[in-house]
């Protein structure tokens, strides 16, 4: 195998939450609002059960296939060259979305907090730093994302609190909850974000405990995900009103930014920003992880890591050439990215899982002829 | 025409000079070379020619039985060996006692008789070599041979000048036991031994060293302590090839994990009630000959923590102060590095009166915060250097100059602004207030990267300077056990005993990362309260 680590299921549901939340809570809450306008958090409750349907969809091969990833489960389906062609695919959706995850990251940080420091500084740091990481192997991953879960969540609730006396519970109105296809059109953001999680389907083999339960834990942490969201979403358009929730780059960021307690405790939003850091490096980090180990796997490679640098660099570089400025970034994941994702995320694993499972029935019905 | 002659090489030079003075040279002594003799002056001859230009070696021929008729030989290290022992029960016994016995001696009874009946020493064995024979009288013990045998006797009379068990100068407490261990291992396996009253307390042995022939004890409960743990304890000590080991610290660095770690990866003790401690929670430890500090294995993070005296006072105070010294752990590694962050980078989190005044002390300050802060910073740590090595009346000398240079000069001069000044010394305090001084010294190198990544990218440079940190300590382990269990590997019932102290009564298993193999400490339900036994008639005056 290409792993020797292995992880728990409570650090399975953790990796979920890194893989889609960190850049999810930063730049998904006012792309939505801006579609769904003060529905914005009716929009999040939609795709979060868009999210609870993917999260069976990938927990049915945990319970199917408990000792395959999505790739060899594909090998099955379609055989040796049309399981490698996947394989393909999926390096170039983790490569492309790796590198977007990057430069959003990038972007953020000169956008909000530091200005004068070129966009390189940060995305060559963080990828070298994650590229370390990846090189430490899955169990440091999974350690990292138990470490940094309670300050994550810590920082998260304790903005949210922070701001409940700003909340202003007339700006929800009026709720335009019948017009379906603006909120389904709004909701395929955020759904194409918890899609993410198809990611675990390539570290089903490297869960040492229960791997019948992980289902559970699958669709735990996209519950946990979405209510986040939603939480999240109101809170900014409750603070700020749908308009300004939709004009503000990173809105999430903003509350913290309007923190202020007692004139000691002010724009606590470094801190904020430092915490935030730490999440996203998990998530790069992640992508990054899963990205080496699927091209390994797809060529038959022996060990992913000789594979670590020459990938940084690329993710380096193709964060830079993906767009053109923070404006592009926003065009790309509210207009192409959710039907880029959602081919990755909902229909090659439904069509692999379906082949896969017709194919084991007849196989199981053979055999059972044949010992009759 | 002149002849010009070609310099010597050095291997040439050398053979030329052996060639001329054959004795010049000293060729360390192969023992391979010596044999055990029956004949006893060429014995004292071998011993001779070994133990040449060896002052300290005492070689005593002398003859036994009525007529004098067979010779003896003794030899011991003058200084290792206990002279009125030597003199008192060895010397006479053999000399006056061998008088009462003299019609039995033969000169092919002579050993057994000497053995057997004469000798009045408690411990005594028989070797058959030569290299052990010269080992023996090297870590003290005195040999005896006798004229027509090769064996020699190997007498026990240990007994050299040491320190006296005292209060150890590291992990000082109020409360708790102010016995420290001593250079000399028996003392210190005899005090481990008095702590752990049990045939199952192992203390095994091994010989490191080329030279220095130092011991290694490796202590262990069987039936305790997890079999893989110490299969790689001994299998690590083993591979150990060295000409000399002279302090733990040698063993340490040959057989961590993790050699290019800043982390140290073993804690260390020179008090026997925490090796006593850590061998009942089913660790190893390991004892080295000539050094008062014992190592323990697997060592994980948190322990850099604790103190002895935390399980000495009440629960309460032991958890306050392990978040205290929590805090003071994140102090010394990151209060520098957070001020130069805040000022040069986000002057919004600071308070504006704050900020004010901040801005004025630095008014006059030529330098940028950074450049400040690794000033004073290398200022302080030069001073505490200093403090260290050199005597201690001076050393009190400098560490008044320093107060006065750092704490007045440097600020009316308008080098440095008070705030650096109070902010060093914060850290300072914090980094003194860590119970383990190798994790103290970790930190202050450590802090030095990181100021400089403040002062270039601001909290961002902290965040990548912590997260490289927290990659490198999760890939840690030390002999199979996660560096930061239990908190990455989350194990949740063990962190009644990380950062809080909970009562003994409540620790009823032993921490699971060092996977002991009985994790039961004791039986459950020990919530002491009043005795509900008694009968009713005991209660109250009615």
């Amino acid at each position: 195998m290409l792993e020797k680590g292995r992880i728990g299921n409570f650090q399975l549901y953790l990796i979920i939450l890194f893989i889609i939340l960190p850049t999810a809570i930063l730049s998904v809450p006012a792309v939505t609002t801006g579609i769904a306008k003060q529905a914005g958090w009716l929009a999040m409750a939609l795709s979060l059960g868009f999210g609870v349907a993917m999260a069976v969809l990938y927990s049915i091969y945990f319970i199917k296939f408990p000792s395959k990833n999505l790739l060899e489960v594909g090998e099955m389906a379609f055989g040796k060259w049309v399981g490698r062609l996947i394989g393909i695919g999926y390096i170039g959706f983790l490569l492309h979305t790796g590198a977007a995850i990057i430069r959003e990251f990038g972007e953020f940080l000169v956008t909000a907090v530091m200005p004068d420091t070129p966009l390189s500084v940060f995305i060559i740091t963080i990828t070298l730093l994650a590229a370390w990481a990846v090189y430490n192997g899955l169990e440091v991953i999974g350690r990292m994302s138990e470490f940094v879960f309670p300050l994550l969540s810590a920082a998260t609730l304790i903005v949210i609190t922070l701001v409940v006396g700003e909340f202003d519970f007339a700006r929800l109105k009026p709720l335009q909850i019948f017009d379906m296809k603006v909120l389904l059109a709004a909701s395929l953001i955020p759904s194409s974000w918890m899609g993410e999680a198809v990611l675990v389907t390539f570290i089903i083999p490297y869960v040492y405990q229960a791997r019948k339960q992980s289902w559970l834990w699958v669709i735990g942490a996209i519950v946990t995900v979405g209510s986040l969201l939603i939480i999240i979403t109101s809170a900014t358009i409750l603070v700020f009103g749908y308009a300004e929730a939709a004009r503000l780059t990173f809105p999430t960021f903003s509350l913290a930014r309007i923190i202020s307690i007692g004139d000691i405790i002010e724009r606590t939003e470094s801190l904020v920003m430092a915490v935030w850091v730490a999440g996203v490096f998990v998530k790069i980090t992640l992508w990054f992880y899963i990205l080496v180990l699927v091209t390994a796997q797809t060529f038959g490679l022996k060990s992913y890591k000789p594979l670590i640098l020459p990938y940084a660099f690329c993710l380096i570089t193709l964060s830079f050439w993906l767009f053109r400025n923070i404006m592009g970034f926003f065009q790309y994941i509210s207009t192409t990215f959710p039907f880029w994702a959602m081919s990755f995320e909902v229909l090659i694993p439904i069509a692999v899982l379906t082949v896969a499972l017709v194919r084991k029935r007849g196989k199981e019905t053979s055999e059972n002829k044949q010992e009759a | 025409m002149r002849r010009f002659i070609r310099p010597l090489e050095i291997d040439e030079w050398k053979e030329k000079r052996v060639k001329k003075n054959p004795k010049s040279v000293e060729i360390a002594v192969d023992l391979k070379n010596f044999n055990l003799e029956q004949d006893i002056i060429k014995n004292e001859k071998n011993y001779r020619t070994i133990f040449r230009k060896c002052s300290d070696v005492v070689i005593r021929p002398f003859m036994l039985g009525k007529a004098c008729e067979v010779g003896a030989l003794l030899l011991y290290v003058d200084g290792l060996v206990d002279k009125g022992m030597v003199n008192n029960f060895l010397m006479r016994s053999v000399m006056l006692m061998m008088a009462d016995k003299s019609d039995m001696l033969t000169k092919e009874n002579s050993f057994k008789l000497l053995k057997d009946c004469v000798i009045n020493i408690g411990e005594v064995s028989v070797v058959e070599t030569i290299e052990e024979a010269v080992d023996a009288a090297l870590v003290g013990e005195c040999i005896f041979m006798v004229d027509g045998h090769t064996e020699v006797l190997v007498i026990s009379v240990r007994g050299w000048q040491s320190r006296g068990i005292s209060e150890p100068g590291t992990d000082s407490v109020v409360r708790g036991p102010k016995e420290g261990f001593t250079e000399t291992m028996r003392f210190n396996t005899a005090m481990l031994r008095r702590k752990i009253k049990s045939p199952d307390l192992k203390i095994e042995v091994k010989t490191k060293g080329k030279f220095t022939k130092t011991d290694i004890a490796i202590c262990y409960i069987s039936g305790l302590t997890n079999q893989g743990v110490i299969h790689e304890v001994f299998a690590r000590i083993d591979r150990i090839d060295i000409d000399g080991i002279l302090e733990s610290a040698y063993v340490e660095e040959l057989i961590e994990d993790e050699p290019w770690s800043p982390f140290p990866q073993m804690e260390y003790s020179e008090r026997p009630d925490v090796v006593a401690a850590n061998l009942l929670e089913g660790r190893v430890a390991i004892m080295v000959d000539g050094t008062p500090f014992v190592l323990m294995v697997p060592t994980i993070f948190a322990q850099f923590l604790q103190s002895a005296e935390d399980y000495y006072q009440r629960y309460y105070l032991s958890t306050v102060f392990r978040i205290f010294r929590f805090f003071a752990l994140n102090i010394a590694l990151l209060l520098p590095s957070a001020y130069v962050a805040a000022t040069t980078f986000h002057q919004e989190m600071i308070p504006t009166p704050l900020l004010i005044s901040i801005a004025s002390q630095r008014e006059g300050v030529p330098f940028p915060a950074l450049l400040e802060a690794l000033i004073m910073e290398l200022t302080f740590e030069l001073l505490r250097e200093a403090g260290i090595r050199l005597p201690k009346p001076i050393g009190q000398a400098v560490s008044i100059v320093g107060a006065l240079v750092i704490g007045d000069a440097a600020v009316a001069a308008g080098l440095v602004s008070p705030a650096m000044v109070i902010v060093v010394a914060i850290t300072a305090i914090a980094s003194f207030s860590l119970p383990a001084f190798n994790m103290a010294i970790t930190l202050r190198i450590l802090r030095f990267p990181i100021i400089l990544l403040a002062g270039t990218l601001g909290f961002y440079g902290i965040m990548l300077a912590l997260l490289a940190t927290l990659i490198h300590l999760m890939g840690l382990r030390s002999f199979g056990v996660p560096y930061l269990a239990p908190v990455a590997p989350l194990r949740l019932t063990e962190w009644r005993d990380i950062l809080v102290r909970a009562p003994w009564w409540t620790m009823d298993s032993r921490p699971q990362s060092i996977e002991a193999r009985d994790q039961k400490r004791q039986v459950s339900g020990l919530k002491p309260g009043p005795n509900n036994d008694r009968e009713e008639g005991d209660q109250g005056d009615a």
